[in-house]
């Protein structure tokens, strides 16, 4: 079998940035992040105005570059690309990433038009096309990347979106839940390849494991749909739609030229082929994050600890709304409770609301029998950073102390924790701002996926069981 | 005409805190009070305690030298019908009971005692918030019971059955700058209701909007008849907890409340002309709105701002919130046609910034010719606050000034700053800074009266009640 055409495209030896300069717009933009993410491969900046751009030779055209170039990324106003194209292809260029834009999205027809002949170039000189219109990859083993501040670290995850800022926001959203990506492709147009081949490429990729698409609008629908459901099978694919509604399907049209189509026919579709539909970023990255940390939740039956007086309450009604079972506490809980002299045995209840202990109330210990009992599918946990009154606190230990008060690291359920921030709004105190980092990254490093609210934990728990229940 | 119950009870000139002792809840009653400069005498009170909190404490209400006219008891519930005799003799009006555990834990015997402490306060003629409460935030008066709640006064009257609620919305309204007349939190609602709490915010001059956090209404009826009466005149938010089974349990046990069909109740939010919320999170979004912008009875939603797969979204977004996203009219094209913009034929509603050629015109040009066009009836700016490293340090005025919000002609406006949700930027100094720097951007807007959201879906969501609501009321 050979490999997947973007394969071998996603492993240049050099890189060519047509249209690089010195002054920081996007054209010296693809250099930096190449250098910063430290890219092994020749980079050439392009541009017959300078002979050296960001400490790297200049050359004035592709042609003039004295080695092998694998991949061009092209900067240069739209009515430049045939030329420059015609160039790639006689210096035997394998892929061009087109971020230049102003083709068929403009909706004007000589734009449409130069984009069809630049296809049509591509082609017939055996040149494949990322984008146009597009921020291209991110590909953090190859140090590859279109942005500064993009982690250099890899993980699990595959992206491909037809927006270049959703990358930015997703990768940035991500990278808070310590979520990391094998690689994330921005595709703009999808003049050459498209989502289909995006896909494709992910299923069989080897360092994907989960799968988040953006998409506005579906070149080949059959064969998408049939992609998507063998996809679904082996890997969570998680996706947002732009364009779904009339005033979406104009901004895709004038976004990425996409034809966004009907709303109830792709809902339809992607439940059909086991897909999870994400309703914006932040669902996509919460989606992927219970994905990515938690084994398979079984059954909607959740306990849920930690909440206090009216968020407890709260906290019952939004996991209810969501399709989540919050059932009694269990008889056997409340026995051992009562035998270990708690006070409140009779009282406390799933939500365990932790106010009506006050000081007394083991959080650890009810979180613990929750694990231990068998009526329960999986469990939610309100946590929160500890006091921090300043001064000369030790600061590991009131982590280590509020660790183990909280007792989760071996939790066997699946476990979602809602993190939430004490003190909103001007919190800038770096002091308490790293002790709550530092909890969070024990959190994350226990496989324990972070929520902001209860809403967001309890709807991805919801999905992750409906996935898991389909696949059975 | 006399002074509503409440009135009377919350203007007084001294506070004894019952229980009170330098750490735990009780001191926290103390330092609270002390932080928001109180103006009248603080007493702690505790046997065990000679001063607490640099104050002289005393071994029982009654041994207390002056007037008391206010109790905060943080007693255990067994020492509550004690310290009322104590109260009696003093004269004391209101008793705040922080003391919990009666009719909430589910036993005969607590909910029996409830009742009797009831029946001695009627006899007493003492009035009582709670029991099971936090009670009283009243910045004009310098009351609170939290530390770090803002000192200055607002307009909003917000009455919780969960104290913890009063907390998290009080600092989270308070970061988009929301200020408060009066929170009061009532919990078991032994004594004053629900009906007392919002009776005493219609009439309350200091009030117009109200919120609320009910689990359960003790007197339905003469609730929705003042609930009507309500919105009539201030606008009434409303998030009821219990809305499902297990809802309804942890009701029952946080409050003792009954918390009733809620088929009905939303029936008779919606015929009282009241905004119903889901969370405290969507409260605080609708108050925002409600706070900071005129009547908007029209649903024709300009947006301007985001970029790419963030415009396109934010188009969703809005049309599923009920907001008509209107294509961009045909003047407003000529108009930029005859400036001279490259983008004219291209560019629509939502507005996309980054196709734009020409880097000197700006999200707040395409806002102020919005603005100009009555085909608008509101304006949604993104305000991006995406840090790069290696960003020039702006100010937040030179920041703000490419918004041109002088320039609107007074059409509502809402921004949507994402940063706010992010408090995990990378810590080194520049992201500090410039984080500074957006949250003095958010300071401005607040000051220029502009609600923010941290997500063009909650902005839209805020946006749709507020017509909804003056819709309801234009039609009703």
């Amino acid at each position: 079998m050979s490999a997947h055409p973007l394969e071998e495209i996603l492993h240049p030896r050099s890189i060519a940035v047509v249209g690089a300069s010195n002054s920081g717009g996007r054209g010296g933009g693809f250099v930096a992040p190449l250098q910063e993410l430290g890219f092994k491969g020749d980079i050439y900046p392009v541009n017959p105005k300078y002979s050296e751009i960001m400490g790297l030779k200049a050359y004035a055209r592709v042609r003039d570059i004295p080695g092998v170039v694998d991949y061009v990324i092209s900067s240069i106003p739209a009515p430049q690309v045939p030329a420059m194209i015609d160039d790639c292809v006689q210096k035997g260029v394998k892929v061009v990433h087109l971020f230049t834009a102003r083709f068929s999205e403009t909706g004007r027809k000589d734009a449409a038009e130069l984009e069809q002949d630049i296809l049509r170039r591509a082609k017939s000189g055996g040149v494949r096309i990322i984008g146009p219109n597009c921020m291209g990859l991110y590909y953090p083993r190859e140090g590859i990347s279109f942005n500064n501040g993009m982690p250099k670290e890899s993980g699990p995850v595959g992206l491909a979106s037809q927006s270049g800022q959703a990358v930015g926001e997703i990768v940035f959203l991500a990278d808070e839940k310590g979520l990391r990506f094998s690689k994330a492709i921005s595709y703009g147009n999808a003049l050459d390849f498209n989502e289909c081949d995006y896909l494709e490429y992910f299923a069989q990729d080897p360092d994907t494991e989960i799968i988040m698409m953006y998409i506005e609008g579906v070149r080949d629908g059959s064969r998408f749909f049939d992609l998507l459901r063998s996809t679904a099978a082996t890997k969570p694919v998680i996706i947002v739609k732009g364009g779904r509604g009339t005033s979406g399907t104009r901004a895709t049209a004038s976004h990425t030229a996409s034809l966004a189509g009907s709303m109830q026919v792709w809902e339809t579709m992607v439940n059909q082929a086991g897909a999870v539909s994400a309703r914006d970023l932040e669902e996509l990255v919460d989606l992927a994050t219970g994905f990515y940390y938690l084994p398979p939740i079984k059954g909607p039956r959740v306990g849920v600890a930690g909440g206090s007086g009216g968020s407890s309450v709260l906290a019952a009604d939004i996991c209810e709304e969501a399709g989540l079972d919050v059932i009694p506490l269990p008889v056997e809980i409340r026995e051992k409770l009562k035998a270990n002299g708690s006070p409140i045995w009779d009282w406390v209840g799933n939500p365990a609301d932790f106010s009506i202990g006050y000081d007394d109330f083991n959080v650890g210990g009810m979180i613990q029998m929750m694990d231990e009992n068998e009526n329960f599918d999986f469990l939610i946990l309100f946590m929160s950073g500890p006091w921090f009154r300043g001064g000369d606190m030790n600061i590991n230990k009131l982590i280590e102390e509020h660790m183990k008060r909280f007792n989760v690291e071996d939790i066997k359920k699946p476990l979602l924790v809602v993190f939430q921030e004490r003190g909103r709004g001007n919190n800038t105190d770096p002091v308490m701002q790293n002790i709550v980092n530092e909890i969070k990254k024990r959190l994350m490093d226990a496989n324990i996926p972070l929520f902001s609210n209860i809403g967001r934990a309890a709807s991805t728990a919801n999905k992750l069981i409906e996935y898991y229940q389909k696949k059975k | 005409m006399s002074a509503h119950p409440l009135e009377e009870i919350i203007h007084p000139h001294s506070i004894a805190v019952v229980g009170a002792s330098d750490s735990g809840r009780g001191g926290g009653f103390v330092a609270p009070l002390l932080e928001q400069e109180y103006k009248g005498k603080i007493y702690p009170v505790n046997p065990k305690h000679s001063e607490i909190m640099g104050l002289k404490a005393y071994a029982s209400v009654k041994d207390i030298p002056g007037v008391v006219d206010y109790v905060i008891s943080s007693v255990p519930a067994s020492q509550v019908l004690g310290m009322l005799d104590d109260c009696s003799r003093k004269g004391v009006r209101a008793v705040h009971l922080f003391t919990a555990r009666f009719s909430e834990t589910g036993r005969k015997e607590a909910a029996e005692l409830e009742q009797e402490i009831l029946r001695q306060a009627k006899k007493y003629n003492i009035r009582l918030i709670g029991p099971n409460c936090l009670g009283l935030y009243y910045p004009r008066e310098n009351i609170a019971f939290h530390d770090g709640f803002p000192r200055e006064p607002g307009s909003v009257g917000l009455a919780s059955q969960s104290g913890q609620a009063v907390g998290e919305i009080v600092q989270t309204a308070a970061a988009r700058g929301i200020r408060f007349s009066k929170g009061i939190s009532y919990g078991n609602a032994l004594d004053f209701n629900e009906c007392d709490y919002l009776e005493y915010f219609i009439q309350d001059p200091e009030t117009s909007m109200i919120m609320m956090y009910i689990e359960g209404v003790r007197d339905g009826r003469r609730f929705f008849d003042l609930l009507r009466r309500a919105t009539a005149t201030k606008p009434v938010i409303i998030v009821k907890g219990g809305r499902g089974e297990s809802g309804t349990r942890a009701t029952a046990s946080h409050t003792a409340s009954l918390a009733g069909s809620m088929q009905v109740w939303e029936t008779m939010i919606n015929q009282a002309g009241a905004v119903s919320a889901s969370n405290l999170e969507e409260l605080v979004d609708f108050s925002t709105a409600f706070y900071f912008l005129p009547p908007i009875t029209g649903r024709r939603v300009g947006v301007a701002g985001g970029s790419g797969g963030s415009s396109v979204l934010a188009a969703d977004e809005c049309e599923e919130a009920g907001l008509n996203v209107v294509p961009l009219p045909a003047e407003l094209r000529e108009e930029l046609k005859n400036k001279g913009s490259l983008i004219w034929d291209w560019i629509g509603n939502p507005a996309d910034m980054s196709i734009r050629i020409d880097r000197d015109w700006d999200t707040g040009d395409m806002l102020e010719i919005m603005s100009r066009y009555p085909d608008f009836d509101l304006l949604i700016a993104f305000v991006r606050g995406h840090y790069h490293p290696g960003q020039d340090q702006l100010s937040a005025g030179h920041y703000l000034k490419q918004y041109r919000l002088n320039d609107l002609n007074d059409k509502p406006l809402l921004a949507v700053m994402e940063y706010m949700s992010r408090s995990n930027d990378d810590d080194d100094d520049d992201s500090r800074m410039f984080r500074k720097m957006m949250d003095e951007v958010r300071d401005k807007l607040i000051e220029a009266r502009v609600p923010i959201y941290p997500h063009i879906k909650r902005a839209a969501r805020a946006a749709s009640k507020l017509i909804n609501y003056y819709e309801h009321g234009r039609n009703g």
